[in-house]
């Protein structure tokens, strides 16, 4: 019994609840996906102690045996990043509360919708289903990032749409031709037969599923879509795309290439590169951005570089580092794109300066800004800190010169994300109308300084995460825990 | 095998008309037809020449599975047909809106987001 994937209904019906309630009113439909999201944390919370100290557990639906059936697996990382999400989730919808004021049943019915996308992504042991719920993801995204009808968004959306469709294509194209060898979509099954499968069409299949789910995650080839979505969307749906959205590619691409093709050595090479590649082009492209939320989508783009960077090094260490960088990242990313949110709420433009003239800030939204771009850099006593060192110190093992670069982006990050505070959060002190924020709103900034300074303080929790997580990309373990 | 020819045919002809077609209806007709390829692609992998539905009756175990077709491909193309037709509805949805803002369909007339 796994309660965590519960969670995906409990959004599902919060989807459908919302469009339901919003036909008599408007007036408690924001409620509605708060209060699914406080049950979807409750579930995974439930079932998080349950896989950290008795191991993976598999669910099947229906009754029908594992490689025929649905099979619902829960393993160390899948049920953390759950717990972070569902978290984040609830933290998003709290600061969308007074934040979004008009179609606000279209938003919370697409943002339900697009968690039950993620959670779902993180359960499902089978990758047809990876495909599905990543369109439930995807197509729920484009209407978000669409949300606001104006020319940037709308924009944005269908350039996100059009490419994000050729992508999710690509994935099915390569599910379907595992099927056409392998015969089977569970993808523990997959991994124990694509092995005595020669031929080129297991190479060709991987190729375009890594193709297709490296758009979704942003990777540097891919990622043109990522700034323009970002900038449409409503600050929110940014916090949550960013925080959420893009770290399910991640995760599908470390199933897809640790457990189902059992991690070959040149593909973790080709992670390593692209991963390198992005770090740095995202860093570079951040620091040339006058405009706040490109300048974040940026950087989004350098830290997916570093956590691939830190996977594609192949060694242990790098593999943990990369993992609690997923985690770290999750949360500093929503805390920066919520603190932006919070100026960008009054504000009428996304530049930096032009936000600066119209926008006083009050002293929580400069704090949270500020902690999120420490912790970005990698600034020692915030989270950031505890996940950069240990990919410094793997890369350092495997290739100095990685090393090298990593720290010249950290530098980058830190350069960037201080021009940002400096032009919109400490140049204005005189003019512009002072922000009142609702408690709905600061709560979700304080939890989540809150995380980054714990996170940060005591690192022995995140090294105990990275090394509890790295036992689920272990492919004998997953096929036991699928299969036996 | 002439089968796989035309879907592979179906999907490059989209992802030519994808990447080359300015106007967003070419664009989204496009993103149909490749699918359609990938759509029959996996039918053609379940598919048996003079085979049965795969629905079990009057009929032993072992001569049906000697007969009847791969049924989970279609099931595939069933959730990734309705997933497209939601698809199409957005992506259609989103380029009415686009016309009342910019009052054109080209793609390369659409673009003020840069750098």
């Amino acid at each position: 019994m796994i309660y965590g994937f519960y969670a995906v209904g409990v959004f599902l019906a919060s989807a459908f609840l919302t469009g339901l309630v919003s036909i008599k009113s408007d007036k408690y439909v924001p409620h509605i996906p708060i209060a699914a999201s406080l049950v979807a944390v409750l579930l995974t919370a439930i079932t998080l102690p349950r896989v950290f100290f008795w191991g993976a557990v598999r669910m099947q639906m229906e009754e029908w045996v594992a490689p025929i059936g649905i099979s619902i697996v829960a393993d160390t990382l899948s049920v953390t990043l759950a717990l972070i999400t569902t978290i984040i989730a609830f933290l998003v919808l709290l600061f969308s509360y007074r934040y979004i004021s008009r179609n606000s049943a279209k938003y919370y019915s697409l943002l339900s919708l697009m968690f039950a996308g993620v959670l779902g992504i993180l359960y499902t042991g089978d990758i047809f289903n990876m495909f599905v719920f990543f369109e439930v993801l995807s197509v729920s995204s484009y209407g978000l990032v669409a949300f606001y009808r104006n020319r940037v968004s709308l924009e944005a959306g269908i350039k996100y749409l059009i490419m994000g469709s050729v992508a999710t294509s690509m994935l099915l194209l390569g599910v379907a031709m595992l099927y056409g060898v392998a015969g089977t979509v569970n993808m523990a099954d997959l991994a124990l037969k694509l092995p005595s499968i020669g031929g080129i069409v297991p190479a060709v299949a991987l190729a375009l599923i890594m193709a297709g789910i490296a758009l979704k995650a942003g990777i540097f080839p891919f990622h043109a879509w990522i700034a323009d979505a970002y900038e449409g969307a409503p600050s929110p749906v940014s916090a949550a795309l960013s925080g959420i959205g893009i770290k399910a590619g991640v995760y599908a691409m470390l199933r897809v290439v640790f457990i189902v093709f059992n991690a070959p050595a040149v593909v973790l090479d080709i992670l390593l590169v692209f991963g390198v590649a992005s770090m740095l082009i995202g860093a570079l492209l951040a620091l040339g951005q006058d405009n706040l939320k490109r300048m974040l989508a940026y950087s989004s783009v350098s830290q997916i570089g570093y956590i691939f960077m830190a996977i594609g090094l192949g060694t242990a260490l790098g593999t943990a580092a990369g993992l609690l960088h997923i985690v770290n990242h999750m949360i500093i990313k929503s805390l920066l794109f919520l603190s932006a949110g919070t100026v960008l709420w009054k504000a009428k433009s996304t530049n930096m300066k032009e936000i600066a003239n119209t926008v006083r800030t009050t002293p929580l939204m400069t704090y949270s800004f500020l902690f999120g771009v420490l912790a970005l850099a990698g600034i020692p006593l915030f989270n950031g800190f505890v996940s950069k060192w240990l990919i410094y110190v793997a890369s350092f093992e495997k290739m100095p010169l990685l090393t090298v670069i990593a720290l010249v982006t950290s530098a980058i990050t830190l350069a960037y994300g201080l021009k940002a505070f400096y032009a919109v959060f400490l140049s204005n002190e005189k003019a512009g109308t002072k922000v009142v924020m609702p408690l709905s709103m600061k709560i979700p900034l304080v939890v989540l300084i809150v995380l980054v300074i714990v996170l940060g303080v005591v690192p022995q929790i995140g090294i105990w995460l990275a090394e509890m997580m790295s036992g689920s990309l272990d492919l004998s373990l997953y096929t036991g825990v699928v299969l036996g | 095998m002439i089968e796989y020819l035309i879907a592979m045919l179906a999907v490059l002809l989209g992802i030519y008309a994808v990447a080359f077609k300015d106007n967003l209806i070419k664009k989204v007709m496009g993103l149909s037809i490749m699918s359609n390829g990938i759509h029959l692609f996996l039918i053609s992998i379940g598919y048996r020449t003079g085979g049965t539905i795969p629905i079990l009756k009057d009929m032993d175990i072992a001569s049906f599975a000697q007969l009847a077709v791969d049924p989970l491909p279609q099931a595939f193309v069933l959730t990734s047909i309705v997933i497209n037709l939601s698809i199409t509805a957005v992506a259609l949805s989103i380029i009415i809106l686009v016309y009342r803002q910019f009052g054109t369909l080209d793609a390369s007339k659409i673009r003020e987001l840069r750098g």
